[in-house]
């Protein structure tokens, strides 16, 4: 296992220091990601800034929303962005090239593209994040114990985000083209995620609880944390279910990559 | 006659992932859906009462009508193909041929955007229009006018993202960076929402005339007036495309394409 570990971090160092040849390029991505994702929060500023509040949420707490699901999001797209454009594996057969190595298909697909270029999007998501949580203390809704927990959050919520998209990508091992799927399981959930979950139809609230379990990355537990609602219980189950989701998303990944092999492609 | 061909070479070429484009079609719904959600999540009193003259059920379908007018002036093929021509050098020939390289690309794509007006704008209106209401125009005159203003201008950026390529390996960035735009064109939130200083900004960009200026028209909150934002960047816009065709020529030959 630690063999694993140690090929991870090596494939992974391999992977930045490809990238940081383009210096220019690294800048530039970085401050294009930070850039539109600090506009994305734009609009949603100024609606709370003149409506004051969204379903009774105000703008710090929203910005707590937002912020938790960037990061999430950010993390999942510099450590798994191979994972979000996977159908042309499938389609231009380059998963045979994968297959004939020694280690888990899975590993070398994490660790293609690593790309340090889109801290940006964390790094914005931090910000954000922060105005948040300095807003929140500063009116005594939110305790500063709950610091040491949110770093949790944000890679529970990485989790999370990453167990639907390897559970989408898989799907390609069935019907080829998935990338356009994504849009449902991942941007759309993530973007509704950035809301309160009590302003969709019923149906829907389930559905970001249960199918695509969204709401775990960052609206179940927020809500507790800045005290509108919930049990101690919610700062719990987003770990739970991260660990459920991946390790369903897991077998379907297996499942498969074994169907896959046996149509002998 | 050229600029026909070119524009049904492109149509058709769409019209092979109809289907995949349906199935899409949902999903920017599902994304309208979201902003209509949290529209009605404002009390209505303070939508009304706020500078621009809206009401809760306007914005609904102000939100219905720009997520309809995005496939039109907004999301069109990435740089107009510009970039893929040069990756695989047939920019070389398409530069050579004996229409202008910029009037090509216009025509061509304006097929791009008739196949986005049937196949995507008109199938998710009759979806909003069933379920959460789609407005009818004001005057379908200058609304018409606004929406063709939208896309002259949304072809003419795409195509600057497009020749940019010329110069930076990188266009991503830039697709990033018009992605961005976004926030503050007035597509779920109009611009008269936005506070004093940014407001004036986003409604004097270009961005603006690609979806706030042709939505407040269709809903009579402006007149004929409403057009003259993009008929002052209309010029402009072509001025620039013109321009940077020239120096990217320039550019080509230089490096002996």
């Amino acid at each position: 296992m630690s063999g694993a570990w140690k090929l991870y971090w090596a494939l992974v160092a391999g992977s930045i220091r490809s990238r940081r040849q383009y210096k220019f390029d690294f800048l530039f991505t970085n401050l294009a990601y930070g850039i539109i994702f600090a506009v994305e929060f734009v609009a949603v500023g100024a609606l709370l800034y003149r409506f004051g509040v969204i379903a009774g949420w105000d703008i710090y707490e929203i910005a707590l929303l937002f912020g938790v699901s960037s990061i999430a999001m950010g993390l999942v797209r510099v450590f798994l962005s191979e994972l979000m454009y996977f159908e042309r594996y499938i389609i231009q057969g380059d998963f045979d090239a994968l297959m004939v190595r020694p280690w888990p298909t899975l590993l070398q697909l994490v660790t293609a593209n690593v790309d340090p270029g889109r801290l940006g999007a964390i790094l914005q998501g931090g910000i954000i994040a922060y105005v948040g949580v300095d807003g929140l203390i500063g009116r005594g809704a939110l305790s500063p114990w709950a610091l040491l927990y949110l770093p949790v959050l944000f890679v529970v919520g990485a989790a999370i985000f990453a167990a639907v998209l390897l559970a989408t990508s898989a799907l390609a091992f069935w019907v080829q083209r998935v990338d356009e799927l994504t849009t449902f399981t991942i941007h759309a959930p993530q973007a509704a995620g950035t809301y309160p979950l009590l302003i969709y139809p019923r149906w829907i609230q389930h559905l970001l609880t249960t199918v695509l379990p969204v709401a775990y990355v960052n609206y179940i537990p927020v809500r507790y944390l800045i005290g509108r609602g919930g049990t101690a219980y919610d700062l719990a189950t987003p770990l739970l279910v991260a660990v459920a989701a991946l390790m369903l998303a897991h077998s379907v990944w297996r499942a498969g990559e074994r169907r896959y092999q046996s149509t002998g492609s | 006659m050229v600029y026909y061909l070119l524009a049904s070479g492109a149509f058709r070429r769409h019209l092979q992932y109809r289907w995949a484009h349906m199935i899409n079609n949902l999903a920017s719904v599902g994304f309208g859906y979201i902003f209509i959600a949290v529209w009605m999540a404002v009390e209505p009193e303070k939508i009304t009462a706020a500078p621009g003259g809206y009401s809760q059920e306007m914005l609904v379908q102000y939100v219905a009508f720009n997520q309809t007018l995005l496939w039109v002036a907004f999301f069109l093929p990435i740089g107009l193909g510009v970039p893929a021509a040069i990756r695989t050098g047939h920019i070389a020939t398409e530069m050579h041929k004996p229409v202008p390289y910029f009037p090509m690309v216009l025509g061509r794509e304006s097929g791009s955007v008739l196949y986005h007006l049937i196949f995507r704008a008109v199938p998710m209106a009759i979806v909003f229009a069933s379920t959460t209401g789609y407005p009818a125009p004001h005057n379908p005159w200058s609304a018409t006018m606004g929406v063709l203003l939208a896309a002259y201008t949304a072809l003419c950026l795409h195509y600057l993202m497009g020749i940019a390529a010329f110069w930076t390996k990188e266009i991503r960035w830039v697709w990033w960076l018009f992605q961005a735009s976004f926030a503050i064109n007035g597509t779920w939130l109009p611009l008269d929402l936005l506070p004093d200083g940014v407001r004036e900004v986003a409604m004097a960009l270009p961005f603006a005339v690609q979806m706030y200026y042709p939505a407040t028209i269709w809903f009579g909150l402006r007149g004929w007036e409403g057009l003259l934002p993009g008929l002052v960047w209309a010029p402009i816009l072509t001025l620039l495309c013109l321009l940077a065709t020239s120096g990217a020529r320039r550019r080509m030959e230089v490096q002996g394409g």
